[in-house]
């Protein structure tokens, strides 16, 4: 069977992530790279990061992002950017590019476009126009120096962090003269606050203090406004060293157009147009995307290296003669070692295939958001809870649309159809709910559980790994990596958007879709997992449809927003799975489009034959934590049953039970009725209590055992895989430097 | 039946380089064993006499040359017209000539328009020709230059001073200098004008011949510190030279593929590093030594001022 | 009359040094083991020539550059993703083998085919630019054979400067033995320049430059002719790599002091 000839170039990841045809794209992430791993790569080598300052030797790195194109990025043309539309994939690409050397890196360029989100997404014409070209490299003959920014929300305890509502900082009316723009005075105290070191303007968000200002806003502040701006101490952060972060202090007389979005005033009150609220929620749901894929590119990055080093582990020993299975193969004669780095790589590759789904989604969805807002600002519906209202009465014909879409042509009424589809607004809701749970789903899983797994990348490199000298710094990516599950929204604020996003019946209904779309893949594919994967979603599904009607043993509801216990472990359990069906996807595009492009044709068949082992790995994994995560929920919440407790009332039997028996009645032997307990005179069989009955949970446990024997040939898939690892060839040396 | 050619040209003192010898004995290595094969001498210069007797007992059939003024530069249009000259006159079939800087240039252009086989070969391949002076029969070869051949003019050659000449391709030792002698030290900070000083003074204790790794030489366009003296003539490997030494010390140096292989004639090698995990500790150097270099070669440089 | 230079720069791609380059031999002769899949770079040399032109024509008003390049057209196409951005140059692609072992006198043949076709060309505007040697042949022999294919005689290899006098007679520097240079002085195009490093380093990736760029690259790739380059009657007897494996002996914890003696000693063997 033909195998993995060669690490994957980027031939195949344009076809995997879907930019084949965007030479823009491809050109930013050769860009991108080359400051990662020429610049960004010997500062981490030189010992940059053992220091929490921000030096002039960790400056050179905005130099460096401003050169290549990294910082224009953001820019739309007229605003002297490069790269026309949605830029999610690119800015994905670059963060992707950054971290495979160094997240902090990564980090730094993203807070300046985070600066700049705010404005970006709900600023007025004038604010983008200012302060997007502010932001703009000088160009050859120009003479101004640029504006970086920061991105101001967290707060120094008690205040803003995981719950953004709660502002201490806060905007006041300190001037506003008859007929002329009123000047506010800001306070505001920050914490963690990335690019404080260096920046020029900052967005922050405020709470009215004023009774002339109603709720809460966005406001920007420049270094050069009259009163306080305090940049703060420096963060002493173990990790992302090649990011500024501090806590600056600032209490600043601005004018009120330095609202965002701008403002109107109604009986002698300033109304921001947007609350803070809505504001970052417009940046996060799109630079969370971003995070998400920093800690996978770290993982792939991971692979190499460890190859290398279990080869190369015992050569050089004196009894060690080279064409020696240990001395070619090292470490790698050991099946552990081996199996480990498939894990790491499997990882990788579901987390990439998921965030690069979901920024493509952002980049598809951008246009159509717009496209709503003109629609409902024409029909004169603002923001808000309006909007909101607005679209829910369009829910049903999102719903229907969906449902169209899955009966065969034909067979449906096709100008409904037609029309449903071409409906902007109905488009949007579709997408949106996909958006709402692919974003959180992405900075959930690929941080949190790829954290998990850097781990075990740095453990493959034994005590090398926790060395500065450790080859692709995997130690401080490991650390690193934690610091992605944590800002941005730590991973309990991505899991209560699930415990909402995911239980909405448009997104519901797509995962109904998914299931057979899997079932589909996995006919054709066998090999892929795909149709293990349709298993545990239909458990997943089933458990939370049951969660949603059951109580606890005490008769409490059980999926509700504050019950985070139940709540949570299923949000994790559905992003296991998406990221799994992602992954299942990019393969079914590369083997599809693969034999076009002869770079990749030439080895088609072994790579195809590899990342399809890899989804399968991983199918099985994410069935297997879907499954352990659903049961625990199910059964969980349920007392069991003891010898002399209500549990053992009427339903307890004699004898010894086989909890099969109810699900597959000749399962243990015993038809009918089976019965538990002692005989009379006899003392109770040593456990905990009678066995569990499953009444009313039949089709749950059915669904379980079904999920069990899915798992079959996903070792084999393992056993393929890291046979694999053993004969791929690698480059001689890493290209950057440690 | 081959007539093979050995192809010379003279120095600027009229003599034939070392490798031009070597390009004899090669020749004359061939010619014996291919029989029935002649060797014809044929010579380009200023004035090729002095030359041709110096290989008079070489054994060729034939000696012809190709003297003036206007040979005596290395120039592309009248060499080529003189090779061309020579090797119709020769009737040559196989043509050996040194691989020196003018036949590299010239020779590959005169194979597309004649077509005979052609050889080039590197210094340092084959012992050179070893024989007694004598007086040649030579036999002058006209050539007429064209209008367009006179187009350029050779007129100089730059070197560095003949005290800061770090490239010496006969010396015993080649010395490289990699990267590390202008990174960070132990103790936070670079040393590059101390290296510079550890270097030159080896240079001139030694008189070995200096190369250096891409990263180094390369640092001059990225604007850091950097050591004067090293330019791109001084790298070593893929895109660099692969100068010929019987022994070579490489320091500060990580020893990657493209870096190693500008090593490929150098017999003996030794590097010190800090990194016991470099390139040179994977079989590519015969010894090496975990050490600082800068330590290292302050004591090299003390031991060699003892004599 | 129009001013400035016409540069035409031959460069092709090479597999990036730093891959591990395994010369195996196939149905069609010798090859490297994985070439098509392994990532490819821009002939370090040859980019050097690139870099050197775009200098030239951006000091010299009226100039243009192209870049001649015969490759397989998958590859190329991926290794200007990177050079595109580097420095505005106009493509002109062949599509055809790159590898080491195609004969030069044959892709000398090929290149000066395409240089000929150029549009617009004008001899007495002309310098072909490329690379003295490049990384997967290292003959140095193929822009001799396109100079010669296009009637030029003033030719020069190992090319570190050129410089432009007023009179606009050119200087050139060229690598020669012993860590020197030869200087010569032409009167001016159509001249073949073979660069070694030349002075420049390499410019940072710029992708509003590729941008630009990829308006005539992508165009120039889609519509590249293939070619046919061998090594016609030649037979490639055996291909290895130079055997560089030594049993290195590592010497750790030693003082400077053994150390410089045992060095000291060696080079006095
Ligand atoms: C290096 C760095 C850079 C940063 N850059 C910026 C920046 O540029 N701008 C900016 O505004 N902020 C920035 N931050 C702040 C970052 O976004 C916050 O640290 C993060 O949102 C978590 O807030 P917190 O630290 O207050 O944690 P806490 O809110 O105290 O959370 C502590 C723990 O409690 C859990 N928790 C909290 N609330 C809940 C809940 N409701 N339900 C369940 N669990 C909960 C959390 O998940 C976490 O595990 C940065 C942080 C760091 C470390
Ligand atoms: C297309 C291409 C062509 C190339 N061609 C060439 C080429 O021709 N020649 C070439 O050299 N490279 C070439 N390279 C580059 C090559 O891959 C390496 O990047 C380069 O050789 C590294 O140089 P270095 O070892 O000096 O630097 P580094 O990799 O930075 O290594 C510095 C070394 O110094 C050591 N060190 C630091 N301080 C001390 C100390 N006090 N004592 C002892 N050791 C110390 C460190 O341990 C380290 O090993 C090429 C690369 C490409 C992509």
């Amino acid at each position: 069977m033909e195998t993995l000839r060669t690490l994957p170039g980027d031939d195949l990841r344009q076809i995997l992530w879907r930019f084949a045809d965007r030479f823009d794209l491809q050109m930013l992430v050769q860009s991108a790279r080359s400051v990662a791993r020429g610049p960004v790569a010997r500062l981490v080598a030189e010992g940059a990061r053992n220091s929490h300052e921000w030096t002039e030797q960790k400056a050179q790195l905005l130099k460096a992002f401003d050169e290549s194109g990294i910082t224009t990025l953001y820019m739309d043309p007229d605003q002297g950017g490069y790269v026309e539309g949605p830029k999610n994939l690119a800015l994905a690409l670059v963060a992707f590019e950054l971290a495979w050397v160094d997240g902090g890196s990564a980090t730094c360029s993203l807070a300046g476009n985070l600066a700049l989100a705010p404005i970006h997404e709900r600023g007025t014409p004038e604010q983008r126009d200012t302060y997007m070209h502010r932001a703009v490299p000088p160009q050859p003959g120009e003479d101004r120096t640029i504006w970086r920014g920061a991105f101001c929300l967290t707060e120094p305890l008690p205040y803003v962090g995981v719950e953004t509502g709660l502002l201490s900082g806060k905007v006041r009316i300190a001037e506003w003269e008859e007929g002329k723009e009123p000047i506010l005075q800001v306070e505001k105290r920050g914490r963690f606050i990335t690019n404080m070191g260096f920046a020029r303007f900052v967005t922050a968000a405020v709470d009215s203090g004023d009774d002339r200002i109603k709720g809460s806003c966005m406001v920007i502040l420049e270094e050069t406004d009259p009163g306080l701006f305090d940049r703060g101490v420096p963060t002493r952060k173990l990790v992302h060293q090649l990011s500024s972060t501090r806590d600056p202090v600032f209490n600043l007389r601005v004018p009120a157009s330095r609202l965002i979005g701008g403002y109107t005033v109604t009986n002698g009150v300033i109304v921001p147009r947007y609350s803070h609220g809505e504001v970052i929620e417009a940046v996060f749901r799109r630079t969370r995307v971003t995070v998400g894929l920093m800690t996978s590119a770290k993982l792939l990055s991971a692979v190499e290296p460890v190859i290398r080093y279990q080869r190369g582990r015992f050569r050089g020993g004196e009894t060690i003669t080279p064409g020696s299975p240990r001395y070619e193969l090292g470490l790698q004669q050991k099946e552990d070692v081996l199996h480990r780095l498939v894990d790491v790589w499997a990882t990788g590759e579901a987390g990439a295939s998921l965030g690069f789904a979901a920024a493509r989604l952002f980049d598809e969805l951008d246009p159509l958001e717009r496209r709503k807002d003109e629609i409902f600002a024409a029909q004169g519906i603002g923001g808000g809870s309006a909007q909101t209202k607005a679209l829910r009465r369009l829910q049903k014909e999102a719903l229907e649309l969906l449902a169209l879409s899955t009966s065969p042509a034909g067979a449906r009424d096709e100008n409904r159809y037609e029309a449903l589809q071409s409906d902007p607004l109905v488009q949007f809701l579709v997408l949106d709910s996909q958006a709402n749970v692919l974003c959180p789903a992405c900075k959930l899983w690929n941080t949190g559980h790829g954290a998990t797994m850097m781990r075990e990348a740095v453990s493959l490199m034994g005590g090398y790994g926790i060395t500065e000298d450790c080859p692709g710094f995997l130690g401080h990516k490991w650390m690193d990596a934690q610091l992605e599950a944590t800002y941005e929204g730590p991973e309990a604020v991505q899991r209560r958007q699930l415990t909402v996003t995911m239980t909405n019946e448009l997104f519901l209904e797509q995962l109904r879709m998914w299931i057979a779309e899997m079932r589909e893949v996995g006919f054709r594919r066998p090999g892929t997992g795909a149709c293990t994967l349709a298993s545990a979603m239909e458990a997943w599904l089933w458990t939370l449809t049951h969660l949603q009607g059951a109580t606890d043993a005490d008769g409490a509801k059980l999926y509700h927003g504050t019950r985070q216990g139940v709540t949570f472990p299923l949000a994790d359990a559905l992003c296991w799975l998406l990221a799994s069906r992602y992954q299942i996807l990019d393969v079914l595009e590369v083997e599809a489009k693969g034999p076009a492009n002869p770079v990749v044709a030439e080895g088609l068949a072994g790579l195809v034959n590899f990342l399809t082992d890899l989804c399968h790995i991983q199918a099985a994994r994410a069935a297997g934590e879907a499954g352990r995560i659903c049961a625990e929920l199910v059964h969980g919440y349920n007392r069991h049953p003891a010898w002399d407790g209500e549990g053992c009332g009427a339903g307890c039997h004699l004898g010894e039970l086989d909890p099969l028996d109810w699900i597959i009645p000749a399962a243990g032997g015993s038809v009918g009725a089976p019965s538990e307990g002692a005989a009379p005179g006899k003392p109770h069989p040593a456990k905990a209590g009678p066995c569990v009955r499953f009444d009313g949970l039949e089709q749950f446990v059915r669904l379980r055992l079904k999920l069990d024997g899915c798992l079959t040939g996903a070792r084999l898939a393992k056993d393929r895989a890291a046979t694999a690892l053993t004969t791929v060839m690698i480059p001689e040396a890493l290209d950057y430097p440690a | 039946m081959e007539t093979i050619l050995f192809l010379g040209h003279t120095e600027s003192d009229g003599s034939l380089p070392a490798s031009a010898l070597e390009a004899l004995g090669a020749a004359r290595t061939l010619a014996g064993a291919t029989n029935g094969s002649t060797l014809v001498v044929g010579l380009v210069g200023g004035d090729v006499r002095a030359a041709a007797d110096g290989i008079a007992g070489c054994g060729a059939a034939r000696f012809l040359g190709v003297s003036g003024q206007d040979f005596r530069q290395s120039r592309y249009a009248s060499d080529a017209a003189a090779v061309e000259a020579l090797c119709k006159a020769a009737a040559a079939t196989l043509v050996i000539a040194p691989g020196t800087s003018r036949w590299n240039r010239v020779l590959p252009g005169v194979a597309r328009t004649l077509r005979p086989w052609i050889i080039l070969l590197d210094p340092g391949c084959h012992g050179p020709w070893q024989g007694e002076r004598g007086a040649a029969k030579l036999e002058a070869v006209a050539v007429d230059l064209s209008e367009g051949s006179m187009r350029t003019t050779v007129t100089g050659v730059q070197a560095p001073p003949a005290d800061q000449q770090t490239i010496r391709p006969d010396a015993e030792v080649l010395f490289v200098a990699g990267a590390g002698w202008t990174k960070t030290q132990a103790d936070g900070k670079t040393h590059a004008s101390e290296a510079a000083e550890l270097i030159l003074g080896f240079l001139r204790k030694s008189q070995a011949s200096l190369g250096g790794s891409k990263s180094l030489v390369d640092l001059k366009g990225e604007g850091q510190a950097v050591l004067p003296f090293m330019t791109h003539l001084n790298q070593v490997g893929q895109t660099g030279s692969t100068p010929r030494h019987p022994k070579g010390l490489s320091t500060c140096c990580h020893g990657e593929e493209p870096h190693v292989v500008g090593w490929r004639f150098v017999n003996e090698r030794r590097a010190v590093n800090l990194d016991p995990n470099c390139g040179w500790a994977r079989g590519k150097a015969d010894v090496l030594y975990v050490a600082d270099a800068f330590e290292v070669m302050r004591k090299v440089n003390a031991l060699l001022g003892e004599k | 009359m129009s001013t400035g230079y016409q540069i035409i720069v031959c460069g092709s791609i090479v597999p990036d040094p730093l891959q591990t380059l395994e010369p195996v031999v196939g149905p069609g002769g010798p090859a490297l083991k994985n070439e098509m899949m392994l990532p490819a770079v821009l002939d370090p040399w040859a980019g050097h020539a690139l870099y050197e032109a775009a200098h030239l024509a951006k000091n010299t008003p009226g100039s243009k550059v192209w870049l001649v390049s015969l490759g397989p057209k998958a590859k190329l196409q991926q290794v200007m993703m990177t050079v595109a951005q580097k420095v505005p140059f106009e493509l002109v692609a062949l599509d055809g083998p790159a590898g080491g072992f195609t004969d030069s006198c044959e892709v000398a043949a090929a290149l000066a085919e395409a240089i000929q076709a150029v549009p617009t060309l004008d001899r007495s505007r002309l310098l072909v630019f490329g690379g003295w040697e490049s990384a997967s042949r290292g003959a140095g022999a193929t822009l001799q054979m396109v100079g010669e294919r296009l009637g030029i005689l003033d030719q020069f290899q190992g090319v570190d400067r050129l410089t432009v006098g007023n009179d606009g007679w050119l200087t050139i520097l060229e690598r020669i033995e012993g860590g020197k240079h030869q200087v010569s002085t032409c009167a001016g195009p159509p001249a073949v320049l073979g660069w070694a490093t030349g002075h420049l380093p390499e410019p940072p990736n710029n992708p509003q430059v590729g941008m630009a760029n990829m308006r005539t690259i992508m165009p120039s790739l889609q519509r590249a002719k293939a070619v046919r380059v061998g090594a016609e009657g030649v037979t490639f007897a055996r291909v290895s790599l130079p055997s560089q494996r030594r049993e290195t002996r590592v010497v750790k914890d030693r003082s400077a002091d053994e150390i410089a003696r045992e060095i000291v000693a060696w080079m006095r063997q």
